[in-house]
């Protein structure tokens, strides 16, 4: 039985080796989707408030101050109009009157009529005017920050939901 | 007594495949009873969709009857589960359950819902609500996931 051979070394290692790197790229594939990875999020100090208001029967107008330390590209608006009401939940974007600046897109308000990204910058002010009429008193605002963040080579909107301000007014 | 010289085994090119062979099938066998004991719940952003759970940022109200719901963060939200605790006992039950104009989208980025519960929700009810949302499964399907009690919102 001296011819006998079994196959060479060097074809074991490799058989070996091959083997081992295949079970841990399945193994590495499986794992990975429970590593966290970055979170769609805004940076820590994005702040947008309301500097002053003016309203009427008709025409809700906001002058909005970036004083935060990263630009925005606009913002989700809700309003309360029930006493009492803990939340705002009457969406006002789709009241925007455009002509005074702004674009509503979808539920949300950009500064940017071309809606080039993160155009707001820090310590810039815009005046957007809302159509109010047939809204009943409203009690409180609600605004929260939206940013365009780039995530895995795409860019998607980032509602900033931890700089969310709330201000009452009386309207 | 002398030995039988001409008793041959398998050659050992065919028991080292035999053997590698054994192992791989074992592993893989191991390895898909280790995933079904952990669950394959899907998967939403490129991660396992219960780490997606932690990101749901949600405001939530609840005053004379009326559920009020907004979506604060980044993740889409499907359905909502309601857990209404009682004295004695709790019931769970799906949001578009209860209230029939639950969009039949969910909640995304922004969005607001406004619901009448008052027929589920008595007096004395704690109520809880927790995040269904929607990811894909290994074999590309849209699968739901519903985000454990830890991660809901106490509401009343």
């Amino acid at each position: 039985m001296k011819n006998k051979k079994a196959i060479s070394p060097m074809i074991g290692y490799i058989l070996l080796i091959s083997a081992a790197i295949l079970m841990s790229v399945i193994v590495y594939t499986w794992l990975k989707t429970y590593v966290p990875n970055s979170a769609l999020e805004c940076p820590d100090t994005t702040s947008i408030f309301i500097k002053s208001y003016t309203c009427d029967s008709n025409q809700l107008n906001l002058t909005i101050k970036n004083n935060g330390n990263f630009n925005v590209a606009g913002y989700f608006i809700r309003i309360a109009n029930v006493s009492g009401q803990e939340l705002a939940t009457v969406d006002l974007s789709q009241k925007l009157v455009v002509q005074f600046g702004g674009v509503t897109i979808g539920n949300s308000v950009l500064f940017d009529e071309s809606n080039s990204g993160n155009s707001f910058a820090p310590n810039e002010e815009a005046i957007n005017v809302f159509d109010i009429v047939g809204t009943e008193t409203i009690y409180f605002i609600e605004l929260t920050p939206i940013r365009i963040e780039e995530i895995n080579n795409r860019n998607r909107t980032a509602s900033c939901g931890n700089a969310k301000i709330k201000e009452e007014i009386t309207c | 007594m002398k030995k039988n010289s001409k008793k041959r085994g398998i050659s050992p090119v065919i028991a080292t495949t035999l053997l590698i062979a054994i192992v791989v099938i074992i592993a893989l066998i191991i390895f898909v009873w280790f995933r079904g004991i952990i669950g394959d719940y899907g998967e939403k952003f490129g991660k396992n969709i219960e780490l997606v759970c932690e990101e749901v940022l949600l405001g939530a109200s609840y005053s004379d009857g009326m559920l009020y719901v907004t979506n604060d963060g980044n993740v889409p939200i499907f359905k909502l589960n309601l857990k209404i605790e009682s004295p004695g006992g709790y019931e769970t039950s799906e949001l578009n359950e209860v209230v029939p104009d639950w969009p039949e989208v969910g909640l995304r980025q922004g969005g607001i819902y406004s619901g009448d519960i008052s027929s589920a929700v008595g007096a004395q009810d704690e109520i809880i609500i927790m995040p269904v949302l929607i990811g894909t499964s290994d074999k590309g399907d849209k699968k739901t996931y519903a985000c454990g009690e830890q991660y809901g919102y106490v509401i009343a």
